[in-house]
């Protein structure tokens, strides 16, 4: 019962600490609203947010306008062609935008002509030093329309070649003169089609463990994500109220009480577990209800999920808070830790974008442990058996760590 | 309990009730690495009496009461607490005792019944008998019409009060006060030496009264220790103190002093001890008017200008000045 009231008083304290409640559920539900609005282009098939182009265009040939139009068509660029009075942009216009735009396409003069004669053709993209991304992006798409045109080209240009050697060679060993007219015009229309529509293409097909066609959205990574940092940043300084009560002299009193020193550790458990639990659960009800967040085939394994990470955070937290001799060192080295847990063990982003060796190396966190969980069942879609790992081994982790920290708090 | 809040108290004059021994300890000794803050500490403690603790901060007086509340663990010793075995039956003696903490062991977040029955859960109080105890936990410390405020809105006088209040949830037999009126206002202080008088009186609990203030030992104590660097240099009633270490002494105030001028003083036929403190140098010797006579015309011949001089009987800072060399309150 001892452990009961000390956790009671701790609750009681927690939920009059206005500031610390907005801090704990208010925080976090505007970061994942704002992370996953941020990065909803990536994930949705409609609406993608253009790059804004400028082009100068100084040639009039026909490829040239075809190459216009496949730049207008583009679902990635937003293609401006002409100044703010409607006159064509120039290539001393268009390097003033380049700051603002950060690249602009200039199509020379001659540009139809020598790609037909076989010439070198050359395209421009002007690109701002200062950022890498949308030039990148500009020149990737230049490059897979100069690659279409350059197969064209080339075998055209080969066929043609070959036609007209077969028909010197007739001339010169059978004395017969043929007309290759129609067989250049049909290597010419097949290597169109060709082009429009390649032997080899690539198909996406989307995995997903249930049968139910489903659309993942940020918030299927990010809610999980946030939630077990700022589960961490919550619990680590909940914890830290055990170093409050010690400069205080309230842990003091509490020694004088004929209870154990185990009560009063296990009563402070008691309460951060039941804050993290809170919190997590809370963060998961917005997700859900406000963001439209999917919770997976198994709810069982959702819950128990929650259940081992906020067991996990609270023996992480009650073991920093058992090696810190005050609050503010609690503090520098919670924020340091669960910063570095996020941005390793992938709150932040998926684990598979990092090196083979950081995957591993992030396994040591908690974090990576409870993400890899949680992405099993709200991305993948798999069932409760791919999450057996994770909440085995988070169970263990807060187990170990709050062995730990009763071995190490020092009560006075 | 019916209180003014008249800030005058008086003496602790009543007789101690029984020379039943309510605390006995041997040698109780507790070091932090190489520092000793209790040196083989003996102290017995009588029911119903208010035993003081008067020493400097810094002389272990906190260490020694962690370790008679179950705080701190001996690290040699032995001491037997209401008849129970401290290191048999700590769990014990903690239902027995209380502690009143020099720092405020109180949750300022909530309000006062919040916390008294907070601890009060923890003594493992239940229905009525825990409401009652709270009720008159509050009364005595004159916080009934404040029960329901947030303690964080309280005076230091209020807190200090609610303070005590927690101490006294379990009814115990003895209960130690650790400088419970540092930081006080006189009303406040005034109410606390109440409370523990009555406390004594009529409740018949034990006190070890821990202070540095000298007046507050002298008048709230029936026994005082003189206690400095973990020891205890003498214990007895204040009159026996006086009687054994006080005597009249000669205060001579002179704003510099030479060590060479001292020594000679010292080396003086019917000198027994010289203090410089503060500017003011404190002669004890048995002919104290031969003394001054010779001590301030050694005093003119140096050239230097006396600025008052007085003869007076000692008191309990003059007993710890001689005993310890130190003043308490450096």
């Amino acid at each position: 019962m001892n452990i009961w009231h000390i956790a009671m008083k701790d609750i009681r304290i927690f939920l009059r600490d206005i500031p610390g409640l907005i801090y704990l559920i208010l925080t976090p539900i505007i970061v994942i609203a704002i992370a996953s609005f941020a990065l909803s282009g990536i994930f949705a098939d409609d609406e993608v947010e253009r790059f804004s182009i400028p082009l100068v265009v100084e040639d009039e040939g026909e490829l040239t306008n075809q190459l216009v139009d496949v730049l207008q068509e583009t679902s990635v660029l937003k293609i401006i062609k002409t100044t703010k009075d409607g006159k064509q942009i120039t290539r001393q216009e268009a390097e003033k935008l380049v700051p603002e735009y950060k690249a602009a396409i200039v199509i020379p003069d001659g540009f139809s002509d020598n790609v037909a004669q076989g010439e070198l053709a050359e395209l421009i993209v002007m690109s701002d030093p200062a950022d890498r991304v949308i030039p990148g992006v500009v020149h990737d798409i230049l490059s897979q329309y100069t690659a279409k045109l350059s197969m064209q080209s080339v075998t055209n240009e080969v066929a043609i070649e070959a036609l007209m050697h077969i028909t010197e060679l007739s001339k010169a060993v059978h004395g017969v003169e043929l007309d290759p007219t129609k067989e250049i015009q049909s290597v010419q229309e097949k290597s169109e089609y060709y082009v429009e529509n390649p032997p080899i293409q690539v198909v996406t097909n989307v995995v997903q463990g249930n049968d139910e066609a489903r659309e993942t959205t940020p918030f299927e990574s990010n809610v999980p994500g946030y939630a077990v940092m700022f589960v961490l940043l919550g619990t680590t300084a909940a914890a830290s109220s055990l170093l409050d009560e010690r400069e205080r002299g309230t842990l003091g009193k509490l020694q004088t009480l004929p209870i154990t020193r185990m009560s009063i550790l296990s009563g402070k458990m008691l309460a951060n577990f039941t804050t993290a639990l809170f919190q997590m659960f809370v963060l998961f009800t917005v997700g859900h209800f406000v963001f439209q967040m999917w919770l997976g085939p198994s709810i069982l394994g959702l819950v128990l999920l929650i259940v081992a990470t906020a067991f996990a955070a609270t023996g992480m937290a009650m073991l920093i808070a058992s090696v810190c001799k005050t609050r503010a060192q609690a503090s520098g080295i919670s924020l340091l830790i669960v910063l570095s847990m996020s941005a390793l063990g992938g709150s932040w982003w998926p684990l598979y974008i990092v090196p083979d060796w950081l995957q591993t190396v992030a396994h040591v966190t908690l974090t990576a442990w409870a993400m890899s969980g949680f992405n099993n069942l709200l991305v993948y879609g798999q069932g409760f058996t791919s999450i057996l790992t994770s909440i085995t081994v988070l169970f263990s982790m807060g187990i170990l760590f709050l062995i730990l920290s009763v071995r190490f708090f020092r009560f006075n | 309990m019916t209180q003014t809040t008249d800030p005058k108290y008086e003496r602790s004059n009543h007789p101690v009730q029984t020379k039943d021994l309510i605390i006995s300890a041997k040698g109780l000794r507790k070091s932090f690495g190489k520092f000793t803050a209790v040196q083989d500490v003996d102290l017995d403690v009588y029911e119903g009496e208010i035993l003081g603790l008067l020493g400097p901060n810094g002389a272990g007086k906190t260490t020694l009461i962690s370790m008679l509340t179950g705080v701190l663990k001996p690290d040699s010793g032995q001491a037997t607490i209401c008849g129970y075995d401290l290191h048999k039956d700590l769990h014990k003696i903690k239902r027995k005792v209380s502690l009143v903490p020099q720092h405020l062991a109180i949750y300022l977040e909530l309000n006062a019944y919040e916390n008294l029955n907070f601890f009060a859960n923890l003594y493992g109080l239940k229905g009525k008998e825990k409401k009652e105890r709270i009720d008159e936990a509050l009364e005595i410390a004159q916080l009934t019409d404040q029960a329901t405020k947030k303690v964080e809105h309280f005076s230091g006088g209020m807190k200090r009060r609610l303070n005590l209040a927690i101490g006294l949830l379990n009814h115990p037999k003895v209960i130690f006060f650790d400088e419970p009126t540092v930081g006080v206002d006189p009303q406040s202080r005034s109410h606390i030496f109440k409370s523990i008088q009555y406390l004594v009186k009529e409740l018949k609990m034990s006190v070890i009264y821990t202070t540095h203030y000298m007046e507050e030992a002298e008048t709230l104590c029936h026994r005082v220790a003189i206690y400095d660097q973990g020891k205890v240099l003498d214990l007895d009633d204040t009159d026996a103190l006086l009687a054994k270490h006080g005597q009249k002494q000669l205060e001579i105030r002179v704003d510099a002093m030479d060590d060479q001028l001292i020594q000679a003083i010292e080396k003086l036929k019917h000198v027994d001890s010289v203090h410089y403190v503060d500017q003011t140098l404190v002669i004890h010797a048995h002919d104290l008017i031969k003394t001054t006579e010779v001590v301030l015309r050694m005093i003119q011949e140096n050239q230097l200008e006396v600025k008052t001089f007085n003869v007076r009987e000692s008191d309990l800072e003059d007993v710890f000045l001689k005993l310890t060399g130190r003043k308490l309150r450096n």
